[in-house]
């Protein structure tokens, strides 16, 4: 095999509500990153209806298959290995993508390599982020997952602590929806928060005290509804603003908390924030100031890779792919998959 | 002209393989909905035991549906891309034509019914057998419940012979015994879905120049998504 040859690879993303495919080159580079949104389809819903998120992802898949060739000047016998997210999310989204990334795989006889969706995310930082230094302490939290991981090097993890209950984006997405606020909850919780006061009303910070580095939301979520109700009970008007910037503050307070313990607890150079939520700037911004005080700096893929795409996913698969860590062709999907 | 045909829109997952001579094999395995586990293992195992390579298929015939959703997606998205990187004709059958297919030769009515719970079934009407299955069709594909399939065959033909094949069979067994129709039940080997008859099948119309383009091919659902139906019956009712 001659060394100096680049890997090719083509990954496909379908694990929620975006189709997506991307052609990366080396494991860093991007040459194409396709993302088909149907976020038009599921808006009117209020959220993500996993029926029409399947059926979507099955009329868009091989347009945008098609597209990340064209846009990176590929073929498809150009390709060296052909990857796919195949969990954690909805069953029936990642079914399509996988489908199509191994048949892929089968018919071009190239190896086929699964990939853990969160993964996928805190890959993203490495492509938007060359320079990242090791020790990294890092926190990926979406609409399906919160973890805290630590890396000692680039190649492998540890796990310091997660969610026992709702992840942060998903907190997010079901306050919105009490508030009327729309979806997804995360941006139009930052956008109302910006009329109203973050310390008017005290919402809980569970666990923020507690030992190890675990996170919990649920009982945050119950303490906004519980809010509402009481008010409504005593025919008070609500301040929506500052509901919304309270709870966002109680949010980004956890959050910061752990990350806080966590570097003061093992020796870190980078701390990197990824995953959907990590697009909220409000917690991007107070996450940089409290960590300068720390002298650490704050690493967040650029806004393009910190939503779902497949450039991340690529990525991932350019590490499994030196190890030769393949996947089999009878590969399921797994709305469950936790990182490991 | 080879053709492989796949079906995944049941808890069966057949692959068949079909050329000029005739049917090469056929996997017919009834997975509990393992497909995404099963699909290309089989279709490697068939290639390989009929000493082919996927690269040498003519063609490929897929089912549609009505079934199962998300085994129609599993099927469907698999040879989607395969015809995309091979570049050969594809269509796409309705599994109703299959299994009516299944009851070669019989003289009557065919009526295929497939399980689609609650004591409904997916059917459709044929009348008589011949290779263009679809040419003897009467009515377009539905769901219905098993009662109302009854009284519409009483309609149709009050004293002809009906020739059931399909799950449904087995599922509402005693529904169609009770009837006083005169039904023939078929038995367990022609309900299964069978990969043989989408490969002939779809052979047959691959080679009469009939073909979908690979893109517009999606499942035949026959019914909307759940939460698009309670959101027209909020916003738009009677509609
Ligand atoms: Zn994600």
């Amino acid at each position: 095999m001659n060394e100096d040859k680049d890997i090719l690879i083509l990954a496909i993303e379908t694990s929620c509500d975006e189709t997506a495919a991307s052609v990366v080159k080396n494991g860093f580079e991007p040459l194409s990153n396709i993302v088909a949104s149907q976020i038009d389809w599921h808006c009117k819903y209020g959220g993500v209806v996993p029926e029409i998120a399947s059926r979507k992802h099955l009329e868009f898949i091989n347009p945008v298959i098609e597209e990340a060739l064209k846009k990176a000047g590929t073929s498809f016998q150009d390709l060296d290995a052909v990857a796919a997210t195949y969990g954690p999310g909805l069953v029936g989204g990642l079914l399509v993508g996988l489908s199509a990334a191994k048949a892929l795989a089968y018919v071009l006889d190239k190896p086929f390599i699964g990939v853990n969706h969160i993964a996928g995310h805190i890959y993203a930082n490495f492509i938007s982020n060359r320079e990242i230094e090791p020790p990294v302490v890092c926190l990926t939290i979406s609409g399906g997952h919160t973890d805290l991981l630590y890396f000692e090097e680039l190649g492998g993890y540890e796990i310091l602590g997660r969610t026992r209950d709702d992840a942060a984006g998903e907190a997010f997405d079901k306050t919105a929806r009490v508030l009327g606020l729309g979806y997804p909850g995360g941006p139009a919780i930052e956008k109302k928060s910006k009329q109203g006061n973050p310390r008017a009303i005290d919402f809980p910070r569970p666990f923020i005290n507690e030992d190890g580095y675990d996170f919990s939301f649920s009982g945050l979520k119950t303490a906004v509804i519980n809010y509402l109700h009481n008010k409504k009970q005593k025919g008070e008007k609500v301040n929506t603003a500052d509901v919304a910037a309270s709870f966002q503050q109680a949010v980004i307070d956890i959050l910061v908390a752990r990350i806080l313990k966590a570097v003061a607890d093992y020796p870190t150079r980078s701390v990197i924030l990824s995953g959907g939520v990590a697009a909220n700037k409000t917690l991007r911004q107070q996450l940089a100031e409290r960590l300068k005080e720390e002298g650490l700096p704050l690493y967040t893929p650029e806004l393009s890779l910190c939503t779902d795409n497949a450039a991340m996913i690529g990525s991932v698969a350019y590490f499994k792919y030196l190890k030769g860590d393949f996947s089999p062709l009878s590969l399921n999907a797994r709305a469950n998959l936790r990182l490991e | 002209m080879l053709v492989m045909g796949i079906d995944t829109s049941s808890e069966v997952g057949a692959v068949g393989l079909a050329d000029e001579t005739g049917l090469l094999g056929e996997v017919n395995i009834r997975l509990l909905h393992r497909h995404s586990e099963r699909l290309l293992p089989n279709i490697d195992f068939l290639l390989k035991e009929a000493g082919f390579s996927i690269s040498e298929l003519d063609g490929l015939s897929v089912t549609v549906g009505p079934g199962s959703f998300t085994g129609l997606r599993i099927g469907l998205s698999t040879v989607k891309t395969f015809v995309q990187v091979l570049n050969i004709p594809v269509i796409g059958l309705s599994t109703l034509d299959v299994l009516a297919y299944n009851l070669s030769q019989v003289k009557g009515w065919l009526v295929p019914v497939i399980n689609a719970r609650r004591e409904r079934v997916y059917t459709s009407l044929y009348k008589g057998w011949q290779q263009d299955i679809r040419g003897v069709k009467k009515w377009s594909d539905q769901a219905v419940p098993v009662s109302e399939l009854l009284e519409r065959l009483a309609e149709v033909d009050r004293k002809g012979t009906f020739f059931l094949v399909g799950d449904g069979v087995f599922a509402y067994r005693n529904l169609f015994l009770e009837s006083d129709l005169d039904l023939i039940l078929s038995p367990a080997v022609s309900n299964l879905s069978r990969g043989g008859a989408v490969a002939e099948l779809g052979r047959f119309y691959l080679k009469e120049g009939v073909k979908d383009d690979y893109l517009e091919l999606l499942p035949n659902y026959l019914k909307k998504p759940q939460a698009e139906i309670n959101w027209l019956r909020k916003y738009h009712p009677g509609e």
